[in-house]
């Protein structure tokens, strides 16, 4: 049976002289040498950075897959044997923590939507305007009727949102009600409308 | 450098305490067999005690011993393998070490069936679920099911369905030397089935056992 040793380290491109340095750093590390600790890490940084970088186009994350590759060299030092290559040891490390990574980033992108525009409102005006206000402006007489339907909070904040295109602050000087009261008020008013515009026109 | 990465160097550096080697691929390998087969042999001949001659009997037939030299050479490179694959740099190439033994084993099943299938026809072949057999499959297969996870534990997964693979057919292969020595019916696919069944539920217990032990260890 072969012993499983890894005799020469062309996956990774590690010379033999750096191989050899950085396999007595972490043997030195293993039994507790700070030092030569910290000249691995910052010496393995560059060929860690390669690997994950090679499929990682975002530096955002891939610094944050680099920071993970160096957490698990470091809870996963006792599996590394001083007799064999130092290079295909981090690899390894390097390329399965790229994989779990990726694994993850398309398992949250098959959970989340591109959308052209958020559901919800924020303070800012711009997220306020949406298409959907010029189709039911255009509704005129409809949309008159429609408003008449509503009570007086959610028709003021229609109409000094919406029609007067005030904003939220402006809005609330205005009415005496509070920003909150008016997002609800306004969040209601469209609902609403929604319904009973519903029959005329698709929303 | 990045600022974070600097920081983190600086910080793993600072928690640096020494750590204990995880022994060869070979050492933890010996380890295993010198464990948990002769638990694997007690368990199998107290379970099948009325049967114990017939372990005489299988070792003083040619054939049977072939047959346990198959299985027990699947449960040493099986069991190799994937001790190597828990520990990152050693050879991606360990897992093919157990085809030939494998494939030498179920070749001599499949001829024991073909045997079977001469002397008496199809209806000496039943795939109905043998509760009987369960005991024993249990008796065997438990021991070199949950040491060979809390040995793998000690290691690093970095390929966990070629690990869990190879770990399943090791810890199977080992049961199975008690089972084929202590168990009257003759090894027979369905039986090697019952095996894996067995020892992939073990795989599974003893992991979710060893990661709760795990983690009230971490949590002091």
């Amino acid at each position: 049976m072969t012993d499983g040793h890894v005799k020469s380290d062309t996956t990774t491109g590690v010379k033999g002289g750096k191989n050899q340095q950085w396999s007595e750093w972490m043997a030195l590390a293993q039994d507790g040498d700070v030092a030569a600790y910290q000249s691995l890490l910052a010496a393995v940084l560059p060929l860690v950075r390669a690997i994950v970088g090679k499929r990682i186009n975002d530096p955002d994350k891939a610094e944050d897959i680099v920071q993970d590759v160096m957490v698990s060299v470091h809870k996963n030092r006792h599996t590394y044997d001083p007799k064999l290559p130092f290079g295909p040891w981090l690899s390894t490390i390097a390329q399965r923590r790229t994989i779990d990574a990726l694994r993850k980033m398309y398992r949250q992108g098959a959970q989340e939507v591109l959308v052209d525009e958020y559901p919800e409102t924020f303070l800012s005006d711009e997220t306020n305007v949406s298409p959907e206000d010029d189709l039911v402006f255009a509704l005129g007489d409809d949309l008159n009727r429609a408003l008449e339907t509503l009570p007086a909070g959610q028709r003021t904040a229609v109409d000094l949102l919406k029609l007067r295109e005030m904003s939220l602050k402006e809005a609330s000087e205005a009415s005496g009600m509070s920003v909150a009261a008016l997002k609800v008020a306004m969040h209601r008013a469209l609902k609403s409308l929604r319904a009973e515009m519903a029959p005329r026109v698709e929303l | 450098m990045n600022t974070s990465t600097e920081n983190l160097i600086a910080a793993l550096s600072q928690d640096l305490k020494p750590v204990k080697r995880l022994p060869s691929p070979g050492r933890r390998l010996l380890g295993w067999m010198a464990l948990a087969l002769p638990v694997s042999l007690v368990m199998g001949a107290l379970v099948e005690q009325q049967y114990i001659t017939l372990a005489y009997e299988r070792l003083s037939n040619m054939r049977s011993l072939i047959e346990l030299g198959t299985i027990l050479l699947t449960a040493l490179t099986a069991g190799y393998a994937a001790l190597c694959c828990v520990q990152p740099g050693r050879s991606k190439h360990a897992w093919m070490l157990p085809v030939v033994p494998f494939a030498a084993w179920l070749a001599l099943i499949g001829e024991s069936c073909f045997r079977l299938f001469e002397q008496g026809g199809p209806d000496q072949f039943s795939f109905a679920p043998h509760w009987t057999c369960y005991p024993s499959v249990v008796a065997t297969g438990a021991a070199p099911a949950i040491v060979l996870v809390l040995l793998l534990k000690r290691g690093m997964l970095t390929s966990p369905t070629r690990t869990v693979g190879l770990a399943a057919l090791a810890a199977s292969a080992l049961g199975a030397v008690g089972l084929r020595l202590f168990h009257p019916p003759d090894a027979t696919v369905m039986l090697l089935l019952w095996q894996l069944i067995a020892t992939v539920t073990f795989l599974g217990l003893a992991s979710l056992v060893s990661a709760y032990m795990s983690r009230r260890a971490l949590m002091g």
